[in-house]
């Protein structure tokens, strides 16, 4: 695949607003102006409202739960327990990865804000006085607060729930070939080892979670106004959870203020709310606050990883061991394919040719919030991409090579595409060395490392990081990729109206995305019907056709694929309607700027608009009427961005403060719809790898507490803390998707820690430093400065 | 958390065990503590409560003495939970009498397991002082109504109300004492 220039410059006119344009976002008008509607600020009439009592220890047993108290308080209307759900068959729920969850604990608790009881009253505070009065009484069980305790002989069984269960492991998890990997670090003349451990980190969208559950105690018709990355599948679930005919529930997930993955598991508080008006008759509301969205809801990452790198002298890699303990918190709840254990994590091999990989995974439970969510990543990338980027750092380094030129001398190169890697992968395409050098070039690279020499000499530490990372998105092929037996394809219905203007359904759902601007972007090239004409509805299941969500970037991929596709055939229709109206032969028609003429006749032509017009008054005998259709697109493959980004750093060495100088972030994300959008993605993805590297990591003390469960200690960097972030492209097209589109949204938090922590790296590695775990906070810099000052 | 207090009394241990048998007059000198039920078994409901900066905490909960006359030992066993800012405790103290010179040495062995909200904040290091001086209180409490004259005169000391802020603000000076403590001795 070569990288083109043609895809910089828009097609289509800047009325018309097709692909390539920075068109502003149409979603912006409301959401700016304080018009957009979010779950919580939906009211119907005789609304209750929920407050989840939740459980303070991390793991005990529950003796009993005395709700008297709650219940005559005035105003308390009713109080749900794990015992009454039972009674419904609700007290456990499966999870996404196929375990089962408590919905509301009955026999134990398994982790801290674990829910146990939900108040339902009229008024939220009323309800939040109920949930304090409910009494439980717990007796505390030994806790486990990492993978390493669960594994010990004598730990506690988390699970006891489970037949037969008598450790603590979730699941063992291989991918490769061990026995050629063997084989290729019998051949090295050196192996480069890193063992670190990617911190338990939590998405923290700005709105947390909630829902509107309205039951019709008339009708039995359900409907669920909550804040969901997913609503076709979600509401496949809640008919499968709830026994309720799935016609009858409709999932209406309006706007959402970010969602990073965190609203794609099903929360025991849907279940709750949903449960306890089904019993009363009433909508019932529940909205999470601040400090229950960060305890309880779905984390990410929390990998122990060793990877081991097998080089020669002369700097080729020739295989990779990787061998990892997952904590995965008290139920195995990883939002992710059927398939996959540990998510895609097959693309640890990143960026490099090389002949042999092995990978081996253990899940552990914990007495930890569940979830594993991909955090703004696709199912574990984050976690592979950190892991060898940091390897080939420091690969470089043992052989006394530029980290720059060793990737060059591996690197897959552009004939290899498509590539199968070492771990089963097929790539479709990548130029990764253009992107570096695109990125070495901005950032000055040849001229920092002279500066950097110059200031080691003048006592300053000062770093220069790299990550030449690829992403995987898209999921993905049916034959391998299923949420709980959904295969993941998504779909797009497009309707023309008889004015010309159109209406586009989608099964994804934007979180801030900007899909209402970028979809309708895509059929705005396809047909020339400007952008601002296009109306795109999601996230209403009544009225979109199904699709499995959005996150692991695949909207883009897979609905954008599907929004082309159906776009294409409602212009082959269209063609058969001008050829009609222009009383000329289909084949001699041809089509250019949203218009049908007739081969050498210019002047006899028809708009899109035109045709749309007759498609509803003016047909060929025996057409069907209108101009609408539906796609269900299954991607061939998944689709692989990739890019490089080099951080500048300078540390104090008396405080071990940090603090970035540049950071230059060149992506290849294939076309961009949208350069604007794309841009904001990265700028937003920037910043949550910084805040990932910088600061952030949920915490536990050893009675299982978490540490981190308000913004005053799990921190969110602000514009103050925010590096300044300088964007570069290129553009390699996926070979197979119909625009040439790969997915965004997550190269830039898979990306970028890597190289912020390599920059770290690289300032102390003269003093013999290899390996600072994440966050990199100053009294981790000042501590490893110390043990290596001799 | 686990600490150990040892107090020196001025008075001989029958005397001092007399007192740490009057659980009533033992809860007046806990700081914050009210006892509000005996239910006759050795079990015994009350409150403890306590502000530590911001914080407010009011634990409700029961405790089960058991102690043994003879070697002058005895154990409370203690759950309680705080409503309001759902947090929950567990405590078990176990105390030994013993003569010392010519007057008596209490020892105390506190395990306090704090989860929830209160445990949250990540400032364990304070809390603990905090307990140290919650126990220092208590000791100054025993002592002086031990050197009371009368019963009645005893029974109308009882420790200060905890002064949140003040018991925070030295609870932090006394941990960022420690610290440089420790980094001296290293």
């Amino acid at each position: 695949m070569t990288t083109t220039t043609d895809h910089h410059h828009p097609i289509t006119t800047s009325e018309v607003g097709g692909i390539g344009h920075s068109i502003k976002r149409h979603e912006d008008d409301r959401l700016i102006q304080g018009a957009g509607n979010f779950v919580d600020d939906i009211v119907l009439p005789g609304m209750l409202h929920m407050t989840l009592v939740r459980s303070p220890w991390a793991h005990a047993t529950i003796n009993g739960i005395d709700s008297s108290a709650a219940e005559a308080i005035d105003g308390v209307v009713a109080v749900v327990t794990g015992e009454l759900l039972a009674e419904y068959n609700l007290a456990w729920m499966p999870t996404l990865s196929g375990d089962t969850q408590a919905v509301l604990a009955t026999d134990k608790v398994r982790y801290q804000g674990q829910e146990v009881a939900g108040v339902i009253a009229t008024d939220p505070y009323v309800a939040r006085d109920g949930a304090d009065a409910v009494v439980v009484d717990y007796d505390p069980l030994p806790v486990i607060t990492n993978p390493m305790q669960g594994l010990e002989s004598d730990a506690p069984i988390i699970r006891t729930d489970l037949e037969d269960k008598e450790d603590n492991v979730v699941y063992e998890w291989e991918a490769g070939d061990a026995a050629a990997t063997e084989e290729a670090f019998a051949k090295a003349d050196r192996v480069v080892r890193v063992e670190t451990h990617y911190p338990r980190s939590h998405p923290a969208p700005l709105e947390t979670c909630g829902i509107v559950a309205d039951v019709n105690p008339g009708t039995g018709e359900t409907t669920l106004y909550m804040t969901s990355q997913a609503p076709h599948a979600h509401r496949t679930i809640f008919a499968l959870v709830a026994g309720l005919p799935e016609q009858k529930i409709r999932i209406v997930s309006p706007d959402l203020g970010g969602g990073f993955g965190n609203k794609v598991p099903v929360y025991p508080g849907y279940v709750v709310a949903t449960a306890a008006s089904l019993v009363i008759g009433k909508p019932v509301k529940w909205i999470e606050t601040r400090y229950e969205n960060l305890i309880s809801t779905g984390f990410a990452r929390d990998y122990y990883m060793k990877g081991e790198l097998a080089v020669t002298n002369e700097g080729k890699i020739l295989g990779l061991k990787v061998d990892m303990l997952s904590d995965q918190g008290a139920f195995f709840a990883d939002a992710q394919p059927s398939k996959l254990r540990a998510g895609l994590f097959e693309i640890v091999t990143g960026s490099y040719d090389l002949q042999a990989a092995h990978v081996t995974t253990k899940g552990v439970y914990t007495n930890k919030a569940p979830g594993g969510v991909a955090y703004r990543c696709s199912f574990r990338v984050t976690e592979a991409s950190y892991l060898i980027e940091r390897l080939v750092q420091n690969a470089a380094y043992e052989l006394e090579m530029d980290p720059a030129e060793f990737r060059s001398m591996n690197f897959i190169q552009p004939d290899q595409f498509p590539y199968e890697s070492a771990t089963g992968l097929v790539y479709d395409s990548g130029d990764y060395e253009t992107a570096m050098r695109k990125a070495m070039e901005m950032i000055g690279y040849d001229e920092l490392r002279v500066e950097q020499a110059k200031a080691r000499e003048e006592g300053r530490l000062v770093g220069i990081g790299i990550a030449s990372f690829t992403d995987i998105v898209g999921a993905g092929p049916s034959k391998d990729y299923d949420i709980i037996g959904l295969k993941m394809f998504d779909s797009a219905e497009l309707r023309v109206h008889p004015t010309g203007k159109a209406i586009l359904k989608l099964g994804v759902k934007t979180q801030g995305q900007g899909h209402e601007t970028t979809f309708a972007q895509i059929v705005a090239e396809e047909l020339g019907i400007p952008a601002t004409d296009i109306k795109v509805v999601h996230g209403d299941t009544d009225n979109t056709p199904y699709g499995l969500g959005t996150y692991g970037s695949r909207s883009t991929p897979v609905a954008g694929a599907a929004t082309a596709i159906v776009a294409r055939n409602l212009r082959d229709k269209a063609r058969d309607i001008a050829a009609h109206m222009l009383e000329a032969s289909a084949d001699d028609l041809e089509w250019e700027n949203g218009k049908f003429s007739v081969k050498g006749s210019p002047d006899s032509s028809v708009s899109i608009q035109d045709i749309a017009f007759a498609a509803y008054t003016n047909l060929p005998e025996g057409m069907e009427a209108g101009l609408e259709g539906v796609h269900y697109y299954d991607p061939p493959n998944l689709t692989f961005p990739f890019g490089t980004y080099i951080v500048a750093v300078e540390i104090d060495a008396g405080t071990g403060q940090w603090k970035v100088d540049r950071m230059v972030a060149v992506d290849d994300c294939g076309v961009r719809i949208n350069p604007m959008i794309v841009e904001g993605q990265i700028h937003g993805g920037l910043t949550e790898g910084f805040a990932m590297s910088n600061m952030q990591s949920m915490s536990f003390d050893d009675d299982g507490n978490c540490l981190t469960a308000h913004f005053d200690n799990y921190m969110i960097p602000t514009a103050w803390e925010t590096p300044r972030f300088e964007l570069g492209e290129t553009i390699t097209l996926s070979p197979h998707h119909p625009i040439g589109a790969k997915g965004v949204g997550e190269s830039a938090t898979v990306g970028s820690p890597a190289a912020y922590v390599n920059a770290i790296i690289d300032a102390l590695r003269h003093m013999g430093v290899t390996n600072i775990d994440m966050p990199v906070l100053p009294d981790r810099i000042w501590q490893a400065i110390q043990e290596n000052a001799g | 958390m686990k600490f150990t207090e040892v107090i020196e009394v001025d008075r001989n241990p029958a005397q001092v065990w007399e007192l740490f048998c009057n659980v009533q007059e033992l809860a007046l000198c806990l700081p914050g503590a009210e006892l509000t039920e005996d239910k006759g078994d050795g079990t015994y409901v009350g409150n403890v409560s306590a502000k530590l900066g911001p914080m407010s905490s009011n634990f409700v909960g029961e405790c089960t003495i058991v102690s043994d006359n003879e070697k002058m030992t005895g154990s409370v066993k203690g759950k309680g939970m705080d409503r309001s800012g759902g947090s929950v405790g567990l405590v078990q103290v176990d105390y030994a009498i013993e003569a010392s010179g010519g007057g008596t040495r209490v020892t105390i062995d506190a395990d306090v397991t704090l989860s929830g909200a209160v445990a949250q904040f990540g400032r364990t290091a304070i809390i603990q002082e905090m307990s140290t001086r919650l126990i220092a209180e208590f000791a100054a409490c025993l002592e002086a109504k031990l050197a009371a004259e009368s019963a009645e005169q005893a029974h109308s000391i009882h420790a200060a109300e905890v002064k949140g802020v003040s018991l925070f603000f030295s609870s932090l000076w006394a941990t960022i004492k420690g610290w440089f403590r420790r980094g001296g001795d290293d």
